[in-house]
């Protein structure tokens, strides 16, 4: 269970954790819409680079982040492998019925593997260096312009807190429930894939159980409390903009657009 | 059989979190005979529960190794060895009513026996019996696990630890949230496991009333050392442990105190119980 990094933040100093948390959404996000974009070998050099210079400054060592991936690794590389096995490009290496393997396909199939990773790995330099709470207050300023559409953005950033504040209860709970039915006998990653979903059965049933008592638990309080979340409201934390965010912003507009010029300089 | 658990040298780690680790025991060496029944007391985090865990293998020991009754468990320990080891071993957790999951209790009984590779017609005949055991009649075999109270909950989740028919039962805290009914009636099932069945059984409490009243045995911790092991009396004599490692007097002997301190001499003997404290009190002439 404490392979699982999402939602996982890990409290040491160092200039990533000291931002404010837009900045590191707003970056997050033109990173990744970049990496969406690019499609050279160049660019995604640099982007490696930049992805290795945020692991640093974050001063959290990288087999972190890289166990981060590790849960999706097999989805990544199946991703990458069909798109290398059903491209077609200049030169065929290998042919057989529907399936070729080519210089475009190779490059496509890596390409894809590069985004997949640089992807998960700036997601999880942001929830690895942001106190989730803080990361809940980020994205609910930022989804402020969305009110106008009629988008409860009130509701949607306080389940969102909830479900952030919830996600070490229910690792705890389910590593609890692991180690009882383990005890009966109950044996995990053994056998042929349907017995291992099986052994499944065991642990999600009682979690099920206890998260829906414990979220009617929490609904009640809430509202015994006085808890009305279409309410306008005051915070008791407050977001400060420093000119280290103003700065840090800009940095990242300048790596953008060096990238961009990378990928269409060398295509 | 004799299944004696010997602790050489054991450290364990506990991970809290990505990063960091934490040192649960530290250098425990033990020997806890077989039939016997023991408290482990000591304060949060002074690794009453590795301790435990230890001994079911769901925490191997990083330094040192367990041995129970010819089996061992130490850093590499394979499966199948654990899986017997878990099968001698019954660990009863903290809240162990969170483990329950089937849609009704027979099955939920029969789970661990099953897994273990019983037939199904000896498990059933398993769940009947055990339920007996913890003292729930027949008819809520067919009931659902989650429709019954909670000292119920508690007893068939036990329950299902006891049809393993181990011959050692850990518990972690197994009186904790329960009213007083129900905790007298958890501990006359363990009392009556290790006069009956010759179980050995170790317990984990906060509470020294339980420790006065139903164990032989205390193991204190602190800061995953062991302190003090032997006879409870020894324990509450030594004034100077008890109040090195904040632990409190049972009530009856609390009481004793005050009272000698009032009258201005001892009591002829020391009480840890209210029966026996009462006993005293008549024989002395004071009540």
């Amino acid at each position: 269970m404490n392979y699982l990094l999402l939602g996982r933040y890990i409290p040491v100093t160092s200039i990533l954790h000291k931002l404010d948390p837009r900045t590191k959404l707003i970056s997050a996000v033109l990173f990744i819409i970049l990496i969406v974009n690019v499609n050279n070998g160049a660019a995604f050099l640099a982007l490696w680079g930049i992805a290795f210079l945020v692991m640093y400054i974050s001063r959290i060592p990288p087999r972190v982040y890289f166990r981060g991936i590790k849960p999706i690794l097999w989805f990544i590389i199946l991703t990458a492998i069909l798109q290398m096995l059903f491209t077609t490009g200049t030169k065929t290496f290998f042919q057989w019925r529907m399936i070729t393997i080519s210089d475009y396909g190779i490059e496509r199939g890596l390409f894809i593997f590069f985004r997949f990773t640089l992807i998960t790995l700036l997601s999880i330099a942001v929830t690895l260096t942001t106190k989730p709470i803080d990361l809940t207050d980020g994205l609910s300023f930022l989804l402020k312009p969305f009110q106008y559409l009629k988008v409860p953005v009130n509701e949607l950033s306080i389940t969102l807190a909830i479900a952030f504040r919830f996600i070490p209860n229910l690792l705890d709970e389910t590593q609890k429930v692991m180690d009882a039915q383990r005890i009966r006998g109950n044996e995990f990653g053994v056998g042929s894939p349907l017995q291992q979903m099986k052994a499944l059965v065991p642990v999600f049933l009682p979690i099920f159980a206890s998260t829906l008592q414990r979220s009617e638990e929490l609904a009640n309080v809430m509202d015994v409390r006085g808890f009305r979340a279409d309410q306008k409201r005051s915070s008791f934390r407050q977001l400060q903009w420093k000119k280290m965010d103003t700065l840090s912003l800009c940095i990242v507009i300048v790596f953008i657009i060096w990238i961009r010029w990378l990928n269409i300089h060398f295509n | 059989m004799v299944m004696e658990i010997q602790f050489h040298n054991v450290t364990a780690d506990y991970k809290t979190g990505p990063l960091k680790k934490t040192r649960a025991l530290n250098d425990v060496t033990l020997s806890i005979p077989s039939g016997d029944m023991i408290a482990i007391v000591g304060q949060t985090g002074a690794g009453k529960s590795s301790l435990l865990k230890t001994m079911n293998g769901l925490l191997l020991p990083a330094e040192g190794f367990v041995a129970i009754g010819g089996m061992k468990i130490h850093h590499q320990t394979d499966k199948l060895t654990l899986k017997r080891v878990r099968k001698k071993v019954g660990m009863v957790l903290q809240f162990p009513e969170s483990q329950l999951f089937a849609e009704n209790v027979e099955k939920d009984i029969c789970f661990g026996p099953l897994n273990y590779g019983v037939p199904l017609a000896e498990a059933r005949k398993l769940a009947r019996k055990t339920l007996q055991l913890v003292g729930l009649s027949a008819d809520i075999l067919s009931k659902s696990p989650f429709s019954l109270s909670g000292g119920e909950k508690r007893r068939v989740a036990i329950a299902g630890i006891l049809a393993l028919e181990p011959e050692i039962l850990v518990l972690d805290e197994p009186g904790v949230g329960l009213d007083p009914e129900g905790k007298e009636e958890i501990f006359q099932l363990l009392t009556k496991l290790n006069r009956e069945k010759g179980m050995t059984i170790l317990f984990v409490t906060h509470d020294m009333n339980e420790v006065a009243r139903y164990a032989e045995n205390v193991i204190v911790m602190q800061n995953g050392r062991v302190i003090f092991y032997g006879k409870k009396h020894d324990l509450f004599l030594n004034q100077e442990l008890i109040q090195m490692m904040h632990l409190d007097l049972p009530d009856a002997l609390r009481f004793q105190r005050l009272f000698e301190k009032k009258i201005g001499k001892p009591l002829p003997k020391i009480c840890l119980t209210e029966e026996e404290l009462a006993d005293v009190l008549i024989e002395a002439g004071y009540a």
